[in-house]
């Protein structure tokens, strides 16, 4: 029987070769991951493993009050130094530290400021390489490697930094140093200081870290108990080696992450191939009814033919997941280039490690992927009945009406089902619980979507071809009919394009939403071109802009309009929320929020609350509302709804007046300053008049809104382009499924492509023929698959920002592209067989069979 | 022996030679063979398996190239077309409407029915049937209530009568027809048989088929005798009996 296998498989390996390379794409894919997050935390363990090298023993400071991590002081430093058997202690202190750019402005990541770090102590332990010097004296600092080549700075040039009082103080680089891939210092600028000097710039006192060092002779852990004598309950003392591996721990989460999200495309690639494989087993074998009858008639078993066509399917499976494998390789390669240059993983390079794990990994999974998908047409062979070698023709495509009862009740009862889970998810005020539960009743939707297809992908398919059939005549005629006549065998071919498009519209929706969404609340809706901000430290405090600035910017002939924010924590009715107010002179004129009911005009006793947010949805014109800061108290009377946004206020709830305001907080700084420019004035003359106004101003950040639109476009795009990339590996397959289905009908079809021939199809036309087949499917899938994104996008987008009132955008543009595309991609998947059956010679065609 | 008629030809084969492979291994199937089938006329082509019937027809009907000679295709105003200087698009055109195919499977497309099978020629030419010419066939064949039929709820003598009507339907200059009631009972066969030569008598087609059967040669007007690859006998008026002799003298 195996000799029959091998046989088979020789004289097919052509109609095998895209079975296979459907294993190879989607066994690359998962273990391309795997390899990927193995190397990945390779490199992670090793730059994360440097912050504790040559340390003893650590001690790391308790937590402080509020989940905010508390400081390690001088006493206890000095207590350290004095246990006996520490050769050295050094204290590791940082704080937040605004760096300026060599032209004044600071330098922030996320609006935040960069922080600065303690240099000094025994060089062995230091958790950084460095390039140069530390500083020994006055007037001399280093700075991060990263920062240096983005804004130039070189050894021996003057950076000036800014005290949280506002002063400027310069010093001279004397090294440039390295923490690699540190994911605490990720994206910011680090300046590093003697910790005494770094103290008065930041103002805190204190150590986050201590670090020790032991004699010669004396043990970790022995040491790390005295330390922790020594301090007491509180500090958190380890061993250097659990530090070491408490860090690795760290690294090797932060790598699952990027993992485990990756291996979920991975798993669509499989589900994908998975269709491709049955496809052709199941055509393969209908094909080979009479030889598989033949045999049966010869005295072959069920069994035998049952064993003999998972062999073949355990072969195909087993050369497919070693070609994957290496493959894969190449994944892991691509991913870090991806990462990295698309979403800025910041991911640390590292020679790739394949370990035997993805490898046994990649072998399992497709041998097990490639079995399980022949098993039912295997089973179906086994009922081939003998006398089948003995018909004519067998007459294909028509199943049962039984079956097809089945099939639709397992497929009302999906949808049904999914549709319910989606509902209930809908109605949930969690946003995490109702994404999630919407998420698996879109899957489970989607499932009887999948099951259904035989019965409606013939109607559809008509349907979308009747316009094409008109268009084109004849061959476009055929190639419906063709289309239809095997609703399964073209239900399983688009489902493969169903899943890989219907994803991609449907991250574009999210996508497309979360970009209108965020441009919303960042740039808001204000004919203004300059919003400024003062820089944050941490999550609680952000730098206040003194009211002198919008003066001063009030004065300068550039600017047709100042308007002035403040922002402030409150509860209305109770509830936690953001308040917000604009001065009087541009409320109204510049900033005037877009009612939804009632009017924007505040009065002294009235407040404008967001129409979108959860806090403030149920509340209507005419509500009595308390809003509380801090000890006061005020009942106000809502006197309109609208979407509130200001630019660089992340989430207002309600708007009251500038009046009311201070007798709530008090009187205080601007929050954010809105500029707009005068007409006639250049952007370069107005960036310019604003900046010499903001020269004295250094803990502020100049955000234009051109910039901020451009960035939000280029940051959401990369996302989208990571997505597609992802779910394109998933599309490819299914690429390669029509190209399989396409080149098996062709064999199948060489005595009706011959006749055709005969009485007066053109060599041109018989390519026509599968081309605009292809093509049916191709969209077929993809509208079907859009549809489905269309659907769940907005759902998704509703569940999960439902509390900020999100904009629901659906990308037409885009999506009608993806048609295009997979409509293209599907007839240039055609190609090869169209080519193939183009070029037989009729009469051999006809001699064939 | 028959009235004497003005004869014209449908289609002229010149020093055909067709040889398949080459060095060794090449097979001459046709060995410089000249032969002329009239219009209006029902001619058989027989002998031995392997004498080269099917590749004569497959040549004469622009359907293979040749290795020498010339194949004319004669319209009804007598001019000629030389099928082995034309490429393949336009051989394939030529096809559409000037020459009609009946194969010994039948070879309908299962996913048309039967009444779009038999139009599929003029359809691919872009061009409609004649009614009367379609209703007359139709009649003729009695297949006028199985039009709507697809190929596999047909027996196969109503496919082949189909396949018939598909070869008839555009009037084409010539109909070439390769072991027609090979697949056929006697009785559906005899029917077949009957409704070409009524086409050729009646309706003034010009049928060429190829068959092993000497009772289906008895309904030709001629025959002509191949024997590896060269021309071994022509028999006018043939009957099973005339037929039978020349086939054994073949032999001998
Ligand atoms: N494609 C081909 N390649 C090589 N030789 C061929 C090919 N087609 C036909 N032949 C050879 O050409 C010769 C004539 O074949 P042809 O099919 O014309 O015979 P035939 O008279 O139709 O026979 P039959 O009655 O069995 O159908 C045979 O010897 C055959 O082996
Ligand atoms: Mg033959």
């Amino acid at each position: 029987m195996l000799r029959t296998v091998l046989a088979g498989l020789r004289a097919h390996t052509r109609r095998m070769m895209a079975t296979l390379i459907a294993v190879v794409l989607g066994v690359g894919f998962v273990a391309g991951t795997l390899i990927f997050g193995d190397t990945a935390r390779a490199g992670f363990y090793d730059t994360f493993a440097r912050l504790a090298q040559n340390v003893d023993v650590a001690v790391l400071a308790p937590t402080g009050s509020g989940g905010q991590p508390g400081l390690l002081t001088d006493a206890q430093l000095a207590a350290v130094r004095a246990v006996p058997g520490v050769a050295g202690a050094d204290g590791r202190s940082s704080g937040p530290l605004a760096l300026l750019d060599p032209a004044g402005r600071p330098i922030t990541n996320f609006s935040r400021v960069g922080v600065g770090v303690s240099t000094d102590g025994d060089p062995r332990t230091r958790p950084f390489d460095i390039d140069g010097r530390v500083p020994a004296q006055p007037g001399e600092a280093v700075l991060d490697t990263d920062t240096a080549s983005h804004q130039r700075y070189r050894t021996g040039d003057t950076v000036v930094v800014v005290d949280a009082a506002g002063a400027r103080h310069s010093y001279t680089l004397v090294g440039l140093i390295d923490f690699g891939v540190s994911m605490t210092y990720s994206g910011s600028t680090v300046v590093g200081l003697p910790a005494t000097q770094l103290a008065t710039l930041t103002g805190v006192h204190g150590y986050d870290e201590i670090t020790v060092t032991a004699a010669d002779g004396v043990a970790q852990d022995a040491l790390a108990r005295q330390v922790q004598a020594a301090l007491g309950s509180g500090p958190r003392v380890y061993t250097g080696d659990q530090r070491r591996t408490d860090l690795a721990d760290e690294a090797t989460s932060v790598a699952t992450e990027f993992t485990s999200a990756l291996l979920l495309f991975g798993a669509i690639s499989l589900v994908v191939a998975a269709f491709v494989i049955y496809n052709t087993f199941a055509i393969l074998l209908a094909q080979r009814i009479r030889e598989t009858a033949l045999l049966r008639c010869l005295g072959a078993t069920r069994r035998q033919v049952f064993t003999a066509t998972l062999a073949e399917a355990a072969l195909i499976g087993t050369v497919g997941a070693a070609g994957g494998i290496l493959f894969g390789i190449g994944v892991a390669h691509a991913l870090f280039g991806l990462l990295n240059d698309a979403v800025h993983a910041n991911l640390p390079a590292h020679a790739v490690v394949v370990g035997t794990g993805p490898v046994l990994a990649g072998l399992g999974i497709g041998l097990g992927v490639t079995v399980v998908a022949a098993l039912l047409p295997a089973l179906r062979a086994t009922r081939t009945s003998p006398l089948a070698a003995l018909r004519v023709l067998p007459n294909a495509g028509v199943t049962g009406r039984g079956r097809r009862i089945v099939r639709a009740v397992a497929a009302l009862l999906a949808v049904g089902a999914g549709t319910a889970v989606t509902v209930v998810g809908a109605g949930m005020s969690d946003s995490q619980a109702a994404t999630f539960t919407i998420v698996g009743g879109g899957v489970l939707a989607f499932l009887g979507v999948l099951i259904a297809a035989p019965l409606y992908i013939g109607a559809v398919t008509a349907a979308v071809g009747l316009p094409v059939a008109a268009a084109l005549g004849t061959p476009a005629k055929v190639a419906v009919a063709n289309a239809r006549r095997n609703p399964g065998r073209t239900a399983t071919t688009t489902a493969t394009l169903m899943i890989g498009i219907g994803l991609i519209a449907l991250c574009s929706v999210l996508l497309g939403s979360l970009k209108a969404t965020a441009e919303d609340q960042l740039v808001g809706h204000y004919p203004v071109d300059y919003a400024m901000a003062g820089v944050r430290y941490d999550n609680a405090r952000q730098a206040a802009i003194p009211a002198g600035f919008a003066q001063q910017l009030r004065a300068r002939p550039e600017f047709s309009g100042v308007a002035q924010a403040r922002e402030g924590k409150a509860q209305l009715d109770g509830a936690r929320a953001v308040i917000a107010a604009v001065d009087p002179s541009a409320y109204g004129t510049l900033i005037t929020p877009a009612t939804a009911t009632g009017t924007h005009t505040l009065a002294a006793g009235t407040v404008v609350v967001s129409s979108a947010n959860r806090v403030t949805q149920h509340l209507r014109v005419g509500d009595s509302v308390t809003v509380t800061v801090g000890p006061r108290t005020q009942t106000l009377t809502v006197a309109g709804t609208a979407p509130l946004s200001i630019p660089g206020i992340e989430q207002i709830d309600a708007l009251v007046s500038w009046d009311r305001f201070t007798d709530l907080a008090g009187p205080g700084d601007d929050t954010v300053v809105l500029a707009k420019a005068a007409p006639q004035v250049s952007a370069a003359s107005s960036r310019d008049a604003l900046e010499q106004v903001a020269t004295a101003y250094p803990l502020m950040e100049i955000n234009s809104i051109a910039d901020l639109t451009s960035d939000l476009n280029t940051q959401i795009n990369a996302l989208l382009g990571l997505f597609a990339g992802l779910l394109g590996i998933a599309v490819l397959i299914a690429l390669f499924g029509i190209a399989n289905t396409l080149s098996l009908s062709v064999v199948e079809r060489t005595r009706e492509s011959a006749t055709m021939r005969a009485i007066g199809l053109t060599r041109a036309q018989l390519r026509g023929t599968l081309l605009i087949e292809a093509l049916l499917m191709g969209v077929v899938g993809a509208v079907i698959g859009i549809g489905f994104g269309l659907i769940y996008g907005p759902l998704i987008v509703v569940a999960q920002f439902g509390a900020i009132g999100p904009i629901v955008v659906v990308p037409w543009d885009w999506l009608a592209g993806l048609v295009a595309l997979a409509a293209a991609a599907a007839a240039a998947a055609a190609v090869l067989p169209a080519r193939r059956a183009a070029k037989a010679s009729i009469v051999a065609a006809m001699a064939d069979l | 022996m028959t009235s004497a008629t003005i004869t014209r030809p449908a289609v002229a084969v010149t020093g055909l030679t067709k040889v398949y492979g080459s060095g060794d291994t090449a097979v001459t199937a046709l060995d410089d063979v000249s032969v002329t089938f009239d219009a209006g006329r029902f001619t058989a082509i027989m002998g031995p398996s392997g004498s080269g019937k099917s590749t004569l027809m497959h040549c004469a009907a622009g359907l293979d190239t040749v290795t020498a000679g010339t194949v004319r295709l004669f319209d009804a105003a007598g001019a000629a077309t030389d099928l082995t200087g034309l490429d393949d698009t336009s051989l394939t055109r030529l096809r559409r409407t000037r020459i009609g195919f009946v194969f010994q499977q039948f070879n309908l497309l299962p996913t048309l029915t039967a009444r779009q099978n038999m139009l599929l020629p003029l359809d691919l030419a872009g061009r409609r049937a004649d009614p009367a010419w379609e209703a007359t066939v139709v009649e003729v064949l009695g297949l006028a209530d199985r039009l709507g039929h697809t190929p596999s709820q047909l027996s196969g003598g109503q496919q082949q009568r189909v396949a018939c009507a598909r070869a008839m339907l555009p009037r084409p200059d010539v109909i070439f027809a390769d072991e027609p009631t090979g697949n056929l009972d006697s009785r559906a066969g005899q029917q077949v048989l009957g409704f070409l030569r009524h086409s050729v008598r009646e309706l003034g087609q010009t049928v060429v088929m190829v068959t092993h059967d000497p009772n289906a040669a008895a309904f030709a007007d001629r025959v002509v005798l191949l024997a590896d690859g060269r021309l071994a006998g022509d028999l006018a008026d043939p009957t099973a009996d005339s037929v039978l002799d020349a086939l054994k003298n073949l032999g001998a």
